[in-house]
């Protein structure tokens, strides 16, 4: 009898597992339809129903992760982040080398300013393990890592990364011109001018990479090399062309350029002296003290370059040269150079002082 | 010292604790198969009835429509199906040695399938134990084992379909001791742990050993909490104390009609919950998903208040209009959503740092539990298995403890109690031990 039992209890099992396995199915197939539901609706940026569509088929399949990050990504987006943020922690000690949670989590923190908590995911999620395409997956996430870092200006660390990322860098120019334009918006010009001129190896007359290699040539003060790149393109884009516009501004004047006359060298002083007056005054920073000490500077200046002989030229041109850049260094901050003019005579001082981009 | 050869008697006495060990094991499987096989069934049928995705005129109709069918089974066919199961299961053990008429399980499994399933709100646990406790009680019949024995094998049956209803193998095993059996000493401690391992590694084999919950870990952030614990427990005390006098007394209501009415309070209680449901469909059946929601953080407190009465009143009508089902499912909801709420006012308003409301969620199930259910010392490790988080243990012990006292001062006769004393069965088994 306990063998019939027995025998029994084994029909039973085999019963109990079959209709288990059939409301596993009937539960799976009904959480499929549920996500794409939520998909749809997150589509039509119908959150909320995306959200009570993904908390359905996470909770009837919670085998599939899928679910519970889009749920997850779909709280975030209807601004539940703390939910959000409790999900994905949630996903992430689950499978800490799964980087889509730590992603996540990452852009999450981001828009929180909560950067150390947004830079540690961003790691995470950057050393966790991506599949297929490792490798352009990482690249990937660097940037937007190293775009994030540039934004909050930790310049540092972007270079950091930078680095990381010139190294790997396939020879494909759009990528190669992806981080030039990044190591030149983090400061690094030589760096930016080495991948620039890479990408103008394999395409000549990549628009983008003129631009961005004659920019960084700028920065290091390198006009004549930013002259004969812009020079070179055959089809100028707007941003050749405002280049080229900024270049010959500054050719045209510099005072302290060599080989021009006595007289235009004091008509390039007095503009450049007449420019600083207008910008100190029209310029309102917070603390007017430097700024009036400045103006009151530049109009000594010019009240000194009416009396000047040919040979002290050279000397006022030094002197006014230098007052842009400490005017720059001032009021640069609060009143940026936007106009080509601007930027020019930025560019000018600059060029004599060794630094920095317009 | 010479060694003595057992006498015929201990021979014999020897092979029929063996033969009853493997009877308890093969109890134990088939308890918890039946428990699973039961759970299945409903998700099954939930599905058929109301599709993936009910529209407000199917929530108002299937209910009263299947109870109408129901109603008929009950109160012509089962009888004994009607309510929750435990207590039933009680008297059969302590009253009638062991005795459970073989329809019961099959009444019970088929009529609490299509209570639970056309979305009355009420439990799958309860049922699960009587199934598991008839069948026992039918082995033993069928095997011809003396009466004494026949008795011993329902708690082992109750306690394996408990264990395979909850994954909680330990709960099953004090459940059957505190509740079913009233001695917490039993000599049938060996058994019930023999037959809720079993039957939890059958359960497990079959659906997997993934918790009931999922919940983040959480923990005590300072020991002033412990206030606001007391503070849910001696509330949660006091919505135990409501729920059962209003079930006991809607109860008593329904029990004052007619008894030829009876065939059809079960569609009466249908047309109550239909309505219920266009408006909260939350509260339908067991509403585990609700529970996890709350207690992962994912309602807000006017969502919580309002599930919390709604799914008390809708257990009170599905419970006292003659229904198959239990209440251990609905009390651990409506504790989540109490928990929740109180947890959602404590973080806004305490002084001092407190954990996420989902902790008190968490702890809400037990005190709700302990409070209408009256098994102290189960509520407090189901909640630890369900959850299989251990960090809340302390502050769980200090407000079930608030409620089960609160709930025993105000409300003296325990549920299943009274339940059994409204059905006539004045002389019920004697009281749980405090």
């Amino acid at each position: 009898m306990l063998i019939t039992l027995c025998v029994i209890a084994a029909a039973g099992f085999l019963l109990t597992r079959a209709a288990a396995r059939a409301a596993e199915l009937q539960k799976a197939a009904d959480a499929d339809t549920w996500f794409r539901a939520g998909a749809r609706a997150l589509d039509e940026a119908r959150l909320p129903a995306a959200v009570s569509a993904f908390r359905r088929a996470s909770s009837m399949d919670r085998g599939r992760r899928e679910y519970r990050l889009e749920l997850a990504r779909a709280l975030a987006m209807d601004g539940q982040d703390e939910a959000a943020r409790a999900l994905l922690t949630q996903l992430r000690a689950e499978a800490p080398e799964d980087p889509a949670p730590n992603l996540a989590l990452a852009r999450l923190e981001a828009r929180h300013a909560r950067v150390p908590d947004a830079v540690a995911s961003y790691r995470r999620a950057l050393y966790g393990s991506w599949q297929p395409n490792q490798l352009e997956e990482r690249q990937r996430l660097r940037v937007e890592l190293i775009r994030y870092l540039l934004q909050r200006k930790m310049h540092d660390r972007a270079l950091a990364e930078l680095l990381v990322l010139a190294t790997d860098v396939p020879e494909v120019p759009e990528k190669q011109i992806e981080a030039a334009e990044l190591l030149l918006d983090a400061g690094d010009a030589a760096r930016a001018r080495a991948l620039f001129v890479r990408a103008l190896r394999i395409e000549g007359q990549n628009t983008r990479a003129i631009a961005g290699a004659a920019r960084a040539a700028l920065d290091m003060g390198d006009f004549a090399a930013a002259s004969r790149l812009l020079r070179a393109a055959e089809t100028p884009t707007a941003d050749i062309t405002e280049l080229r516009t900024l270049v010959d501004l500054v050719h045209a004047s510099d005072p302290l350029a060599t080989r021009i006359s006595a007289a235009e060298r004091r008509r390039r002083i007095a503009a450049a002296l007449s420019w600083a007056a207008d910008h100190a005054g029209a310029c309102q920073p917070p603390d007017s003290t430097a700024a009036a000490a400045l103006l009151a500077e530049v109009q000594s200046l010019q009240l000194s370059l009416q009396t000047l002989s040919s040979e002290d030229l050279l000397g006022a041109a030094d002197s006014a040269v230098l007052t842009i850049g400490r005017l720059d260094d001032t009021l640069g901050a609060v009143c940026p150079a936007r106009e080509p003019v601007d930027r020019a005579w930025v560019l000018v001082a600059r060029r004599h002082d060794g630094a920095g981009s317009a | 010292m010479s060694e003595r050869r057992p006498t015929p008697f201990q021979q014999l006495r020897l092979r029929e604790n063996q033969l009853f060990l493997a009877l308890t094991v093969v109890t134990g499987v088939l308890a918890g198969l039946s428990a699973v096989l039961f759970a299945v069934t409903i998700e099954l049928t939930t599905r058929a009835f109301f599709g993936r995705d009910p529209s407000d005129l199917r929530l108002l109709l299937t209910p009263v429509t299947v109870s109408v069918f129901t109603g008929l089974l009950l109160a012509r066919v089962f009888p004994d199906a009607r309510g929750s199961g435990v207590p039933q299961t009680k008297l059969a053990f302590h009253r009638f040695d062991g005795g459970i008429p073989s329809r019961v399980p099959l009444g019970k499994f088929l009529t609490a399938v299509l209570c639970i399933s056309s979305g009355h709100s009420i439990g799958r646990e309860g049922p699960s134990v009587q199934i598991g406790a008839g069948l026992a009680s039918s082995i033993g019949r069928w095997l011809r084992l003396p009466p004494e024995r026949a008795r011993e094998l329902i708690p082992v049956g109750a306690a394996g379909a408990l264990a395979a209803a909850f994954n909680t193998p330990i709960s099953a095993v004090l459940f059957a001791l505190e509740e079913i059996i009233g001695d917490m000493n039993a000599p049938l401690l060996g058994s019930t742990v023999v037959a809720s391992v079993a039957s939890v590694v059958v359960a497990r084999s079959i659906l997997g050993n993934e918790p009931l919950f999922h919940v983040p870990a959480y923990e005590l952030q300072h020991p002033a909490e412990l206030l606001a614990y007391a503070f849910l427990g001696v509330v949660g005390g006091l919505i135990s104390v409501g729920f059962c006098r209003g079930l006991l007394r809607l109860r008593q209501g329904f029990l004052g009609l007619p008894p030829r009415s009876r065939v059809l309070h079960p569609a009466l209680g249908g047309v109550v919950i239909g309505i219920v449901l266009t408006g909260v469909p939350e509260v339908m059946g067991v509403g585990y998903e609700s529970v996890d929601l709350a207690l992962n953080g994912g309602l807000l407190f006017p969502t919580l208040v309002l599930l919390c009465v709604a799914k008390i009143g809708a257990t009170i009508v599905s419970y006292a209009s003659g229904n198959a089902g239990g209440v251990f499912a609905p009390s651990l909801y409506i504790g989540a959503m109490a928990g929740g709420a109180i947890g959602t006012a404590v973080q806004m308003f305490a002084p001092f740092p407190t954990a996420a409301p989902g902790a008190y969620a968490l702890v809400g199930m037990g005190v709700l539990f302990a409070g209408i259910v009256r098994a102290p010392m189960t509520s407090v490790f189901m909640i630890f298995e369900i959850t299989q988080d251990y960090q809340i243990l302390v502050p769980l012990m200090v407000a079930n403890l608030l409620s089960f006292v609160i709930s025993r001062r105000y409300q003296p006769t325990p549920l299943y109690q009274a339940l059994l004393e409204q059905d006539g069965s004045a002389a019920g088994p004697a009281p749980s031990p405090p």
